[in-house]
C-alpha cells in the first residue's frame, strides 16, 4: 500500500512537474506572440492539392487581433479554413485548456517538446499537438484535430533565431479527391472516373504561404478584411 | 468560284431562318449573364459544397471569363443544332424551293456549286461563333469584369489565371469552329441525299444528341464506340482549360474532326455529282 | 427531255449536240449561250426580284451588268416591282421574271418548258406575245415544250411530236398542217342545201351557224367545189385548214 502510494506520489509530482513545463513553454510562446498586434506582409501563395491545378500566386496578407484574417491577390487561391495564426489565437485564454507534455520529437532536423493541448470544452477542436523547438520555444509544428475538417497540420519554417513569426507556413490536411459526373461538370472528354484508381481514397493536399517584407502593428483598418476593402 | 460563292452567301444571309441561331444566341448569353449576375454565388456555392472540407476559396469567383467558360459549355449541344438548321436546308431547301435546277442549268460545275455551298456552312458556323464571342467574351467582360477561370472538370478543379486565358479562349474558339464545321458539313451531305427541308436538319440533331447521351454516359458498354462519335472529339475543346494541356490529344482530336469533315464533303461531292435533279 | 438537254438528269443513251460540236459530256461550254426555263419558274421567295437575277447572274462566268439587268426587267414588263419580294408576285410575273432569267446572258438557244401553265388567258397573252418577240425582233432560237397545241400552233415555226419517248414527226409546223386530213368551213347561199349535197358525197357535216363544217383530204376541195357550183350554189367562203390536235391524235393512235 505504501509502495502503491509512492508511486502514485511520484507519478503526480512527475505530471505536476510535466504540466507544469508544459504551461511554461506556452506561456513563453503566448508573451511572443503578445507582441503581435497585427499584421501586414508579402505572401507567395504555393498549391499541391491533389486533383487541383492551380498556379502559384503573389498576394499580400493580413492579420489582426483576436481573429482577423485576410490574404488579398489578383486571382484565385484556396486557404485552410483555419487561419494560419489560429493556433496562437488558442492558446490565448489558459483557462481554457489543459497543456501537457507529450514527449520530444524531431521536426525538420531541430528537436522539439511535443505539447498536447486539450480544450476544456470541444467544440470545434478536440485536440492541438504542438512540437515546440526546445532551444528557441516557436512552434515548429502543430496539428489540429478537428471534428468535422479531421486533423490538419501546419510547419512552420523560421528565417533566424530571433523571428517571432515563421517566413514559411505551410498547411496540410488529408481529403478526398473531388469527383463529379460528367453529366454535371459537362466534361465529356475526360477519362471515366471509375477507372481512376484514386476514387475513394484520401489524399494529402498543402497550401503554402512564404512571407516576407513582414510590418508589424502599423494599425491595419478593419475594412481591409471584408469584401469592399479588397 | 468566287462569284459563285458569292451568290450562295447573299442566298445564305438574307435568309431570315439564318438569323434564328444568331437571335438564340444573343438571347441565350443574355440570361445567362442576367441569372449569374443577380444569383451567381448561389450556384458556385452548390457546385462547390462538396469541396468545401479543409480548403476554402478566396477571390472573385463569377467573373466574366467563368461566364464565357459557362455559356460555350451550355451551348455545347445547341450551337450544332442552330448551325444545322441553316446549313442542313442548304441543298435540300433549294430542291423543295425548285430552285436548284436554276442554278444547275447554268454553266457552273457541280464541284464548284456544292464546294460553295460547303464553304457558306463554314463562314455561316464562323459567323456564329463570332457572334458568341462578341457576346459571351466581350459582354461578360464588361458585365462581370475580368478574373481568374476556375474550371470544374470530371476529374478535378483547374484554377487559370486572368493573363492565360485570352490566348485559351481563341484556341478553343478555334476548335469550336473546326467542330461546327464537322457538323456542318455532316448536314450538307445529308442535305443532298434529300429532297425535302426538314428531314436533313432533324436527322443532324438526332445523331449530335445521341452521340451527346452516349458519351455521357460511363459505362463499358459504350466503350468500343466511343472513339468513333465525333461527339466525343467536339469536346476537347474543354482541355484547352486543363493544366496541363494535352496538345497531342487536342491536336489529334481537331484532326479527326478535320477528317470527317473532308470524308463528308467527298461523299457530299460524289453522290451530288451523278444525281438526277428531278425536284 | 427538257431536263436531258440542260443537265439535270443524264440519259442513258443518246446524244445532244448544241452548236454543231458540243455534246452533253461538254455541256458547260454550251450553257453560256443557252437560257431556260424548266416547269414552273422557281426563285428565292425572300428575295426580291432583282436580286434574284442579280444571284443567277454570278452563275455566268462573264460578268452580267446591272444594266442588263435592268433591260431585262423593262422587256419582261416589271419595271417598278422589281424591289418587291419575289413572294408577292403573281404566276404570271413569275413566269416573266423567268424570261428575264433566261435571258441573262444574251442566249443564242431559249428552252422553255411549259412556260405557260397555270396561267390565266392574260397572261398566256402577254407570254406568246413575248415569246414571238424574241424570236422576231431578238433573233433568238427557242426551244418550246408544251401540251397545249393551240399555242405550239401560234407560236412555233417548227416542231417534233413524241410519243412514248419516240419522235413520230417533225418538221415544218405550216406545211405539216397543210398535209392530208383537213377541216374545211364554207359558207354558201343555201346552207341547207349544200349541206345535204355534201353529205349525199360521203362526208359528214355540220352546220355551225353561218357555215359548215366538215373534214375531207386536201385533193377532194376541188371536187366538192365543182359539184356545189354545178348546182348553182354560191360558194362566199371557203377555209381549210389542218387541225393540229386532229394531226397529233391521229400520229399518236398509230
Amino acid at each position: 500500500m505504501k509502495r502503491l502510494s509512492a508511486i502514485t506520489l511520484l507519478l503526480a509530482a512527475a505530471n505536476f512537474s510535466w504540466a507544469q513545463n508544459a504551461n511554461e513553454i506556452v506561456k513563453k510562446i503566448r508573451s511572443n506572440f503578445e507582441q503581435v498586434n497585427d499584421l501586414k506582409c508579402d505572401v507567395q501563395m504555393n498549391f499541391d492539392i491533389p486533383g487541383v491545378a492551380i498556379e502559384k500566386i503573389a498576394g499580400k496578407m493580413f492579420y489582426k487581433k483576436p481573429d482577423k484574417f485576410r490574404v488579398q491577390t489578383k486571382g484565385l487561391i484556396f486557404l485552410p479554413k483555419q487561419n494560419p495564426f489560429q493556433q496562437l489565437e488558442l492558446l490565448d485564454d489558459p483557462s481554457s485548456y489543459i497543456a501537457i507534455l507529450a514527449g520530444e520529437s524531431n521536426v525538420n532536423g531541430i528537436a522539439c517538446h511535443n505539447i498536447n493541448i486539450i480544450p476544456n470544452n470541444p467544440e470545434e477542436l478536440v485536440i492541438m499537438r504542438l512540437m515546440v523547438g526546445k532551444q528557441d520555444g516557436r512552434i515548429h509544428k502543430s496539428e489540429l484535430t478537428l471534428k468535422r475538417e479531421g486533423t490538419v497540420t501546419y510547419f512552420n519554417t523560421y528565417a533566424n533565431a530571433t523571428d517571432i513569426l515563421p517566413r514559411e507556413m505551410e498547411f496540410m490536411a488529408d481529403f478526398r479527391r473531388f469527383k463529379m459526373p460528367k453529366a454535371i461538370s459537362g466534361d465529356f472528354s475526360s477519362t471515366p472516373v471509375r477507372e481512376d484508381e484514386a476514387q475513394g481514397k484520401y489524399e494529402t493536399g498543402k497550401v503554402k504561404m512564404v512571407i516576407s517584407n513582414v510590418e508589424l502593428n502599423r494599425k491595419v483598418d478593419d475594412s481591409v478584411f471584408t469584401d469592399s476593402g479588397s | 468560284m468566287r462569284r459563285i460563292l458569292e451568290a450562295e452567301i447573299i442566298k445564305a444571309f438574307t435568309r431570315p431562318r439564318s438569323y434564328i441561331g444568331m437571335g438564340s444566341i444573343i438571347a441565350l448569353v443574355a440570361l445567362i449573364d442576367a441569372s449569374f449576375y443577380f444569383t451567381g454565388k448561389e450556384y458556385i456555392d452548390l457546385l462547390f459544397q462538396n469541396f468545401d472540407q479543409v480548403f476554402s476559396l478566396e477571390g472573385t469567383v463569377v467573373n466574366g471569363n467563368l461566364i464565357c467558360f459557362i455559356i460555350l459549355q451550355t451551348l455545347i449541344i445547341q450551337l450544332p443544332l442552330l448551325v444545322a438548321l441553316v446549313t442542313g436546308d442548304l441543298i435540300s431547301g433549294e430542291a423543295a424551293m425548285g430552285t436548284l435546277r436554276y442554278s444547275l442549268t447554268k454553266p457552273i460545275s457541280r464541284f464548284k456549286f456544292i464546294s460553295a455551298k460547303w464553304i457558306t456552312a463554314m463562314l455561316y458556323s464562323l459567323g456564329i461563333l463570332l457572334l458568341l464571342g462578341v457576346f459571351a467574351y466581350g459582354l461578360s467582360l464588361v458585365i462581370f469584369g475580368p478574373g481568374d477561370l476556375l474550371v470544374l472538370n470530371a476529374d478535378g478543379l483547374v484554377v487559370i489565371r486572368d493573363a492565360e486565358l485570352f490566348w485559351r479562349f481563341m484556341a478553343a474558339f478555334v476548335f469550336a469552329f473546326i467542330s461546327l464545321t464537322t457538323v456542318a458539313s455532316l448536314s450538307l451531305m445529308l442535305s443532298a441525299f434529300s429532297n425535302n427541308s426538314v428531314g436533313p436538319i432533324v436527322l443532324t440533331m438526332v445523331v449530335i444528341i445521341v452521340f451527346t447521351v452516349i458519351s455521357s454516359f460511363e459505362m463499358s458498354f459504350f466503350d468500343p464506340i466511343m472513339p468513333f462519335l465525333f461527339t466525343n472529339h467536339m469536346g476537347l475543346w474543354r482541355r484547352l482549360f486543363s493544366d496541363p494541356i494535352p496538345t497531342a490529344e487536342i491536336l489529334q482530336s481537331a484532326g479527326i474532326l478535320v477528317l470527317h469533315s473532308l470524308v463528308f464533303f467527298g461523299i457530299t461531292q460524289y453522290h451530288f455529282k451523278n444525281k438526277d435533279i428531278i425536284e | 427531255m427538257i431536263r436531258i438537254l440542260v443537265g439535270l438528269i443524264k440519259p442513258n443513251k443518246g446524244t445532244v449536240r448544241y452548236f454543231d460540236k458540243i455534246d452533253l459530256k461538254d455541256l458547260n461550254d454550251a450553257l453560256p449561250r443557252i437560257g431556260s426555263i424548266i416547269e414552273e419558274p422557281r426563285f428565292y421567295p425572300y428575295l426580291s426580284g432583282k436580286l434574284n437575277l442579280q444571284v443567277s447572274a454570278r452563275y455566268y462566268p462573264k460578268g452580267i451588268t446591272k444594266q442588263r439587268i435592268t433591260e431585262l426587267i423593262e422587256l419582261v414588263g416589271l419595271t417598278g416591282r422589281e424591289s418587291d419580294r419575289v413572294s408577292t408576285y403573281s404566276q404570271g410575273m413569275r413566269q416573266r421574271l423567268g424570261i428575264a432569267q433566261a435571258m441573262l446572258n444574251d442566249p443564242e438557244i431559249i428552252i422553255l418548258d411549259e412556260p405557260t401553265n397555270g396561267l390565266d388567258p392574260k397572261g398566256i397573252i402577254e407570254l406568246r406575245q413575248l415569246i414571238i418577240r424574241l424570236k422576231e425582233e431578238f433573233g433568238k432560237t427557242v426551244i418550246l415544250s408544251s401540251h397545249i397545241l393551240s399555242e405550239v400552233e401560234q407560236m412555233a415555226d417548227s416542231m417534233a411530236i413524241i410519243n412514248k419517248g419516240v419522235c413520230v414527226s417533225q418538221g415544218n409546223v405550216s406545211e405539216l398542217l397543210s398535209k392530208n386530213s383537213v377541216s374545211v368551213s364554207l359558207e354558201t347561199d343555201d346552207l341547207a342545201a349544200s349541206k345535204v349535197m355534201i353529205e349525199a358525197m360521203g362526208f359528214k357535216v355540220n352546220q355551225e351557224q353561218q357555215a359548215l363544217q366538215f373534214q375531207t383530204e386536201l385533193e377532194s376541195i376541188p371536187n366538192v367545189v365543182a359539184k356545189l357550183t354545178a348546182a348553182d350554189q354560191k360558194i362566199y367562203r371557203l377555209d381549210h385548214r389542218r387541225k393540229l390536235e386532229d394531226y397529233f391524235l391521229k400520229l399518236t393512235a398509230a
